[in-house]
């Protein structure tokens, strides 16, 4: 039999992710890149 | 039991909105978190400025609720929708960390079904837009009056 | 004491730091001749992160083992806990074999056996063992769990996490119900794992009977497929298959579903009477930043009743919405850029001869109201919502700015034929064919002041709205129907021949509350008096322009003291009109509470909006028409002990007959949740209802026993008297197993059948395969 439970991140996140860029957790409790957007500004 | 009016001078000399505007209301995630969070601080401040230290924290927590009304057989479609809203809150001292009033509010507000289904969208914008008004307004009471009791 | 004994045991041969181990016991036994040391009396050993209990710890030097007695007890650094009659573990705990034990995983799992020996700290063999999905292992008061797997052996290996059975059986309390020569399934601690899961059945009268098979395959962590194979008794192979990805930032999935109906006649008469039939559904949303996301949602579908048909989830759907959004939420600021596509699943011919009354047929230029209902939607390119509220105050009062774009293109001129009352008809249009643009900046100003010594609370607020409507390939029939109708009724307003119309509605009023507090021991009451004025200039091009987004005006306590009671921007509310309520709510400190409202509003100067007709008779009969409305009211009860009653209505001004009630009622007493939803809506002929709807809903959840519960629902329809759909079930659910068997039958389907009757039947188990195919969630 199988299973079938919520998905990980990619296996090489940790390294793609940029180390200057910090990570904040989002409203599903996911790690998030906080870096800037260029329509930032309207908010 | 004694009757005053809700906003009047109390005993202390100030409004009930000299502690209000020292609430500090968590940022929302979603619209309607912040459409309910925008009503409540223009609630607790009355459009003025916020105290200078904020001396007490608001959580909200919000679910909705839509379902369909007015089905007939063969219809395929209803006649309107309604939307419910709930809100649990918990306000808290952030000196002491102790709750100082917590509770649950619901309000509902339905639309009219219409063959262009973009109206629907809008419209159930609109209602919750509405119910969100309706929880603001008895929340506010509801924190007002402790204040002016507590006070 | 404490006293290690490394002494004792020679440094572990392999590179692995000679960590100490540290025993509490109550004495030590130090027996020279065979070389053995004994630690005797409520025995602790840490050693490595495994902790080690016993009446009594034996170590032998010659044979390099240490032997625990007298109800040992082992936790695993992973958390494990082995309870055991005597362990025998090689001196790095990695080893030895255990009788008679329960081991309890952390994932609340329990195996147990006669038994078990585990070597190289990779493979456990437990004979004769069985495995469960219930912590303590046994069911209550020792009988046998409700479910368990006895096995000649079961063989659980480390490194590969999965967990093989040879001669296994499943047990249901104690008897044996199954036998599975070869069983394998991952170790509880494994979220992921690819393979079959728990199949489930379904039964309704067009598909027939059928067993789905889910099989799950993962390709990575973060990717994985599940495909489904239902063979249908009456239809065929029904095949589904969702691929999910997560990527760094955020996660999509594709979802499909097909089969080729050997029956297709079961469906004559809509438009699943065809061979092949299918729909794709892909689900995408990615994390820009904290505040910003980006994503899709988007159906295709081979014909509208196939998701009705053949969907679990989406059952009740009206239509698929499918859209591609850009969306931004900080502080008091939000932006959301989306375009839209909807997918009706009416069939054509909903509401000809149907109950809902005789739709009177269009003049001939415009399609009929039951025919092209597909046709009849617009493709939204794009909507924009952006508001913000300034964070410092202005002339010390909340400075409120907002923009909103809508574009959209419509084929088809959605009509429909009203009989006046004063005789004659009268063709309206919810929906122009047509491109369609509206540009829209607003303002608002407002301060609420408090008069501290009488508690006097005054809101001065001004606002502003400007929209720019720029209308190109307008349906001429529909310009030159209005046209004429105008020429016979002059309330009637020819649609704009122009290709740009600007509006503009300054607005400035006063909010006025006076509330007073009643405060007692028990709870505080609160009543307040309310009344609100707003001045400005009449509504100008009501019947020119189109009005796509604000065509449903419910008047209710929610909109009482709305400034402006439209639901969108193409229209904007225009004279001078005063709200007046009363509001008087209790509050008890045992957290019970009773909000009432009831108000009216009054046409005071100016062209009343809501008398003057739009290009769809919005507001015709909405209570707001007359200079004088309707009263308004509402109840919320909730005793905060189980009950809770949202009750609301408008009743004519006149004769307070009621025009529109709505009821929502929940109840929670003991094993019983029970809601109940009423709605009464009285026929608006002139915005083309004609008939009254009175309908009520209940769905009501009874815990039976400990773990069983039954549940129901249904619609009735009182103005008709018809059973419009009901459905009952059976659920169990407990920490190891869960099963629920569904019946629903539904009547509201314009489908050619009077009933569509439904059973669907799924249990799971948990750990071993409890995975269900899901076509909308992401994670």
């Amino acid at each position: 039999c199988g299973r079938r439970g919520s998905l990980e991140p990619p296996a090489d996140a940790a390294s793609r992710r940029d180390p200057a860029v910090p990570m904040v957790k989002n409203e599903k409790g996911r790690e998030v890149p906080d870096r800037p957007f260029f329509l930032d500004p309207l908010l | 039991c004694q009757v005053t009016p809700l906003y009047g001078t109390l005993p202390s000399g100030g409004t009930v909105r000299d502690d209000t505007r020292a609430i500090r209301i968590e940022p929302a995630t979603t619209r309607v978190g912040q459409e309910l969070r925008n009503e409540l601080i223009f609630a607790f401040t009355g459009g003025g400025s916020a105290a200078a230290e904020d001396r007490y924290s608001l959580r909200i927590v919000l679910s909705e609720h839509e379902s369909a009304v007015g089905v007939e057989k063969l219809a395929d479609v209803p006649a309107a929708y309604f939307i419910l809203v709930r809100a649990s809150f918990v306000l808290t001292e952030i000196a002491t960390g102790t709750t100082v009033l917590s509770g649950s509010s619901f309000a509902s507000a339905s639309y009219d079904f219409s063959t262009q289904r973009f109206a629907n969208l809008r419209a159930k914008r609109d209602a919750e837009d509405r119910a969100v008004k309706v929880i603001s307004d008895d929340i506010r009471t509801r924190i007002a009056a402790h204040f002016a009791t507590a006070g | 004491q404490v006293s290690t004994i490394q002494e004792f045991i020679d440094k572990p041969s392999d590179a692995e730091v000679a960590s100490d181990m540290l025993v509490e016991a109550d004495e030590l036994i130090y027996d020279f001749d065979n070389d053995r040391v004994s630690a005797v009396g409520n025995v602790q050993i840490y050693y490595r992160g495994f902790t080690l209990e016993a009446g009594r710890v034996t170590l032998d030097r010659r044979t390099n083992r240490l032997i625990a007695e007298g109800g040992a007890r082992l936790v695993e650094p992973t958390g494990n806990t082995i309870e055991a009659e005597t362990i025998n573990l090689n001196d790095s705990f990695r080893d030895g074999f255990i009788s008679s034990l329960r081991v309890r995983t952390i994932e609340r799992t329990c195996f147990a056996a006669e038994k078990a020996t585990r070597s190289e700290g990779e493979t456990t063999v437990f004979e004769d063992g069985i495995y469960t999905a219930y912590p303590e292992c046994v069911g209550k008061d020792g009988k046998p769990p409700l479910w368990r797997i006895k096995a000649k052996k079961i063989i659980h290996k480390q490194s590969e996490k999965m967990v093989y059975y040879e001669g296994a059986r499943l047990e249901f309390w104690g008897t044996p119900i199954a036998y599975l020569p070869f069983l394998s399934h991952p170790d509880p601690s494994v979220k992921q794992k690819s393979g079959l899961l728990v199949p489930s059945y379904v039964h309704s009268d067009e598909l027939g009977f059928g067993v789905t098979i889910p099989y799950h395959y993962v390709i990575a962590p973060n990717m994985d497929v599940t495909f489904a194979a239902t063979p249908l008794w009456r239809q065929g192979l029904f095949v589904q298959g969702e691929w999910r990805h997560r990527t760094l930032n955020g996660m999509y999935s594709v979802n499909a579903a097909g089969i080729r109906q050997r029956d297709p006649g079961a469906f004559s008469g809509t438009s699943g009477d065809r061979d092949f039939r299918g729909s794709v559904r892909t689900l995408g949303e990615f994390n820009i930043n904290p505040r910003w996301k980006w994503g899709w949602d988007v159906t295709a579908v081979t014909d509208r009743g196939f998701i009705k048909d053949y969907s679990r989830e989406n059952k009740n759907d009206d239509e698929a919405v499918s859209s591609l959004y850009l969306r931004g939420i900080g502080g008091r600021s939000y932006f959301d850029l989306s375009t839209y596509k909807f997918q009706v699943f009416q069939e054509e011919g909903t509401g000809r001869n149907g109950r809902t009354g005789k739709n009177w047929r269009n003049p001939a230029a415009f399609s009929q109201p039951w025919r092209d209902l597909q046709d009849k939607q617009p493709v939204v390119h794009p909507v924009l919502d952006y508001s913000t509220v300034f964070g410092k105050p202005v002339a010390g009062g909340e400075l409120k700015l907002g923009a909103n774009l809508t574009s959209l293109t419509r084929d088809t001129t959605d009509a429909y034929t009203v009989l006046k009352k004063s005789g004659g008809r009268l063709t309206r249009f919810r929906g122009v064919s047509g491109t369609f643009t509206r540009t829209t900046v607003e303002a608002e100003w407002r301060r609420e002041i408090i008069e501290p010594t009488m508690g006097h609370v005054v809101t001065p607020f001004i606002a502003f709205q400007g929209d720019m409507f720029n209308l190109s390939n307008a349906d001429h029939n529909v310009r030159r129907h209005t046209r004429a109708t105008a020429l016979t009724n002059p309330a009637v307003e020819p649609f704009s021949n122009d290709d740009a119309v600007f509006r503009a509605m300054p607005a400035v009023g006063l909010d006025y509350r006076w509330p007073f507090l009643i405060s007692s021991d028990w709870g505080n009451q609160v009543i307040s008096p309310r009344a609100q004025i707003v001045s400005r200039p009449d509504e100008t091009s009501i019947g020119k322009l189109p009005n796509e987004d604000a065509q449903s005006l419910v008047f209710d306590d929610t909109t009482l003291f709305d400034r402006d009671k439209f639901s969108g921007f193409d229209r904007t509310e225009g004279g001078t009109r005063a709200n007046v309520g009363l509001e008087y709510n209790i509050h008890a400190k045992d957290g019970g509470y009773i909000s009432m409202l009831a108000g009216q509003s009054f046409h005071l100067a100016g062209r009343n909006s809501y008398a003057a007709p739009d290009i769809l008779n919005t507001g015709a009969e909405s209570g707001l028409q007359g200079d004088q409305s309707d009263y308004v009211g509402r109840i919320y009860l909730d005793t905060s002990r189980g009950l809770l009653i949202g009750a609301r209505g408008r009743f004519d001004k006149d004769d307070l007959d009621p025009a529109r009630t709505e009821l929502q009622a929940t109840a929670f007493a003991g094993p019983v949740v029970s809601t109940v939803t009423y709605a009464y809506l009285r026929q608006q002929p002139e915005s083309g209802i004609l008939d009254d709807r009175e309908e009520i809903q209940n769905a009501t959840n009874l815990r039976v026993a400990e773990n069983w519960r039954l549940f129901g629902a249904l619609r009735y329809d009182l103005n008709n008297r018809t059973l419009v759909s009901d459905g009952a079930g059976i659920a169990y659910d407990d920490e190891g197993f869960s099963m629920s068997l569904a019946y629903a039958q539904d009547r509201s389907r314009y489908d050619g059948d009077p009933v569509d009757r439904t059973i669907f039947f799924r249990f799971g188990l948990r750990t071993i395969g409890d995975g269900q195919v899901s076509t909308d969630t992401l994670d």
